[in-house]
């Protein structure tokens, strides 16, 4: 019977830890109550490899114990935004271990909105909105700060007109018609990076990156923004999220092109002018872009 | 309160039972160091901006305990209405009665001004080798003070200073300072900072504050030294403190505008550079009865008029003003002038190179950058952001080699702290970018994984003592 030989096998990569970790926060100011309700996926990569070689458990912090680690810090330094949150359980993990030499968590906040009538705030109930969803990052390598990124996710938008594409590639494959006049629907995805984790207001950058995709879809509200290509849409937002919010080094934007058709009714007698469509969620368009700030040199 | 249970006002023979506990750990301390429950209490709370800040000794050299933080919840009528306790106890000096503790036990202090009216109060908490009954009553006072902060309160009474949030803002000392007790602390760590050791410098300022968090001097001088030594943050608050002490410092205004720049911080950098105007003797006279605007037009027109009142000689602080503002306004040429104008009275300041070449670099002249920052390193090898700066230089002109190889330089000369130095994250991220650029994967996972040894030793550096 063949042995198993372990000398020409060598690590790319390890690390374990707790998915899918949710907690509801709760913090009561009097009658006035505010919640956040998170995800959490904790990864840990760990000093020495025994637990995966040899099967020596002596180095290994229990996945139990790193859901523990997330309720207790929940309760001990509260959350008051998921990207502090997740520095908070990155950095506590590689100082009370001195085996841990990296973590990485990702927190997702599920979008409660505290229901609101006529200006009047309600004092402690909610309803779930899906239009947005937060996320964020952290990865920390031991003895250095954490890179945190946010995020937003599944923002789906749609605008009937001031969208177009023309004067692309054509070759005998292409049967695509240009189009002048065409809805624009996607479902926003973006993820950007910090400059700095200190001191910075992360729901105030949060909402102003979120505002500035908007904004750069939606264009003014009576007459609105011709998109000329999802690319160029998409490296315009990005263009002024940098210039808006210094905080932000660098943010990639995904924008799948989900597509509208018009339906052909000419079969049944019917001249449909654009006015009934059908939405063809596969297959989609897909198109991402990352920029960065060009490296300054410092005074 | 959880308080109540921590170990207080003890006089015991056998010394604190917590300090005993920690002693045994120290003990038994392995490689793979379990949690264990009393370091449930052992977080590391000074990174938080928003909570109250706790300093009792844990074996664990790197985790501070936060009991504190399990009364942050408490309901406001909890709080009762505790008078806010003034800085008195901050001013009393630290004197090194120096009952050490036992080695493996260590603590961090962290100082965080509070926002109140313009009023500033510096909670100090700090740990110093004292008696253990002193050393515990003082925790004990200190947390139970600080339990009744609500780390939600806004205080916006008062204008709000320059770029103030209403989130609060600490600065991060260095665990581990070997010169918490050294006595002139503050002229050492000037010398170190003028000899180029900005690490020990850092360290030596930073006791120096431990000592006396009232000496506005030492937080300038800290401020400034954590700029050369690429660390924007730290320098940004280490000024602001400085003003809250001493509000019409003109270096630290001045030093205070540069880093504000850097940051992109394009309005605040104007105010101060306005707040330099109107605090310099010479110049405050130019300035209107009422309160002028700070917009950038404004206030370079203000700087222009200043340096012509200057016919017998080139004031090159002005002109280093004039400087940073032809930055914010994208005039590089005219920032080359102003800095150039600045050097020809003080040629031998580093600090006016690496301005120079910074300039230079941001308006697309990047081999002549590299002379700028070559002279600023041959006057001050130890000069961190120059080094950096030539780094970005080096990519922007395809030499990519050349600058990873400035900043392992720069991340390795971080590195040689005799307290636990975190290396500059600006440092790490360009040095990513360098190895992207080089079809090397391998070193670039290196660098995603701080490996900075594996990485030195692929550039063929060796370990520089």
């Amino acid at each position: 019977m063949a042995t198993t030989s372990t000398q020409n096998v060598e690590f790319v990569r390890t690390g374990y830890g707790k998915n899918l970790v949710k907690v509801l926060y709760i913090r009561r100011e009097g009658t006035h109550h505010y919640i956040t309700e998170l995800t959490a996926n904790v990864e840990l990569t760990l000093k020495s490899r025994k637990d995966y070689l040899t099967g020596d458990n002596s180095d290994i912090i229990p996945t139990d114990t790193v859901k523990n680690i997330v309720h207790a810090l929940a309760k001990l330094k509260g959350v008051l935004t998921i990207e502090q949150f997740a520095m908070d359980i990155s950095k506590h993990v590689l100082t009370a271990f001195k085996h841990v030499t990296r973590v990485n968590v990702k927190i997702e906040e599920a979008p409660w909105r505290r229901l609101e009538k006529n200006g009047v705030e309600h004092a402690h109930a909610f309803i779930y909105s899906p239009e947005s969803w937060r996320f964020c990052e952290v990865e920390q390598n031991l003895n250095e700060s954490p890179i945190l990124h946010s995020g937003v996710k599944n923002m789906k938008v749609l605008k009937t007109t001031q969208s177009g594409f023309e004067g692309f590639f054509r070759d005998r494959f292409t049967t695509l018609q240009e189009a002048k006049d065409r809805c624009f629907c996607t479902s926003v995805y973006a993820r950007w990076r910090y400059n700095k984790v200190q001191n910075v207001d992360f729901d105030s950058s949060w909402n102003s990156v979120k505002e500035t995709i908007i904004e750069k879809f939606a264009g003014p509200y009576d007459r609105g923004e011709y998109s000329p290509s999802v690319q160029k849409t998409l490296y315009d937002t990005q263009v002024m999220v940098l210039d808006r919010v210094p905080e932000v080094e660098e943010i990639e934007i995904v924008m799948p092109n989900q597509h509208y058709f018009n339906i052909d009714m000419t079969k049944m007698g019917l001249t449909n002018n654009n006015e009934v469509l059908l939405p063809l969620d596969n297959p989609s368009g897909n198109i991402m872009g990352t920029v960065r700030r060009k490296l300054q040199a410092k005074l | 309160m959880v308080l109540k249970e921590l170990p207080g006002k003890k006089a015991s023979s056998e010394g604190n039972p917590l300090l005993t506990v920690t002693t045994k750990l120290v003990g038994e301390q392995q490689e793979s160091r379990p949690l264990l429950s009393p370091s449930i209490d052992d977080f590391l709370s000074e990174s938080r901006i928003d909570g109250p800040v706790v300093r009792p000794v844990t074996s664990n050299t790197a985790v501070l305990s936060s009991a504190l933080d399990l009364v942050d919840l408490s309901e406001p009528s909890e709080r009762g209405s505790c008078s806010r306790k003034r800085s008195s106890s901050a001013h009393t000096p630290r004197a090194p009665e120096s009952v050490s503790l036992d080695s493996g036990i260590d603590c961090t202090m962290c100082v965080f001004g509070l926002r109140g009216g313009g009023r500033n109060q510096f909670q100090h908490l700090f740990c110093s080798p004292q008696s253990d009954t002193e050393f515990w009553d003082k925790m004990q006072a200190e947390w139970e003070e600080l339990a009744r902060r609500n780390w939600l309160e806004e205080e916006n009474d008062g204008p709000i200073p320059l770029s103030i949030s209403p989130i609060e803002k600490g600065y991060y000392f260095h665990t581990n300072n070997p010169y918490k007790e050294c006595p002139n602390a503050f002229e050492e760590g000037q010398q170190k900072a003028r000899d180029g050791d900005l690490n020990n410098a850092v360290l030596l300022l930073e006791a120096a504050i431990l000592q006396d968090p009232s000496d506005s001097e030492a937080w300038q001088v800290l401020g400034t030294t954590q700029a050369e030594n690429e660390n924007e943050q730290a320098a940004i608050v280490s000024l602001q403190r400085c003003l809250d002490l001493h509000h019409n410092n003109l270096p630290a205004l001045m030093a205070l505008a540069v880093s504000l720049t850097n940051t992109g911080m394009q309005q605040d950098a104007c105010e101060a550079l306005h707040r330099w105007i109107c605090h310099n003797p010479r110049y405050k006279h130019l300035l209107p009865g009422s309160r002028s605007p700070s917009q950038l037009a404004e206030v370079k027109g203000l700087y222009q008029e200043a340096a012509l009142l200057n016919t017998d000689g080139v004031d090159p602080d002005l002109q280093t003003g004039l400087g940073v503002l032809f930055n914010l306004s994208s005039e590089f040429d005219k920032a080359v002038e102003a800095f150039n104008s600045a050097l020809s009275v003080r040629p031998e300041d580093y600090l006016l190179w690496n301005r120079l070449g910074a300039t230079l670099a941001n308006g697309d002249h990047s081999e002549e950058a590299v002379e700028a920052y070559t002279r600023a390193l041959k006057l001050q090898p130890g000069f961190i952001r120059s080094r950096y700066n030539l780094g970005i230089s080096c990519i922007n002109l395809g030499a990519h080699k050349e600058a990873a190889s400035n900043f392992l330089t720069a991340l390795n000369q971080q590195r040689q702290s005799q307290s636990h130095q975190v290396m500059s994250a600006n440092i790490w991220a360009a040095l990513r970018i360098a190895l992207s650029m080089m079809d090397r994967p391998e070193l670039f996972q290196a660098a995603n994984l701080g490996d900075l040894d594996r990485l030195m030793k692929a550039f063929e550096m060796g370990r520089v003592m």
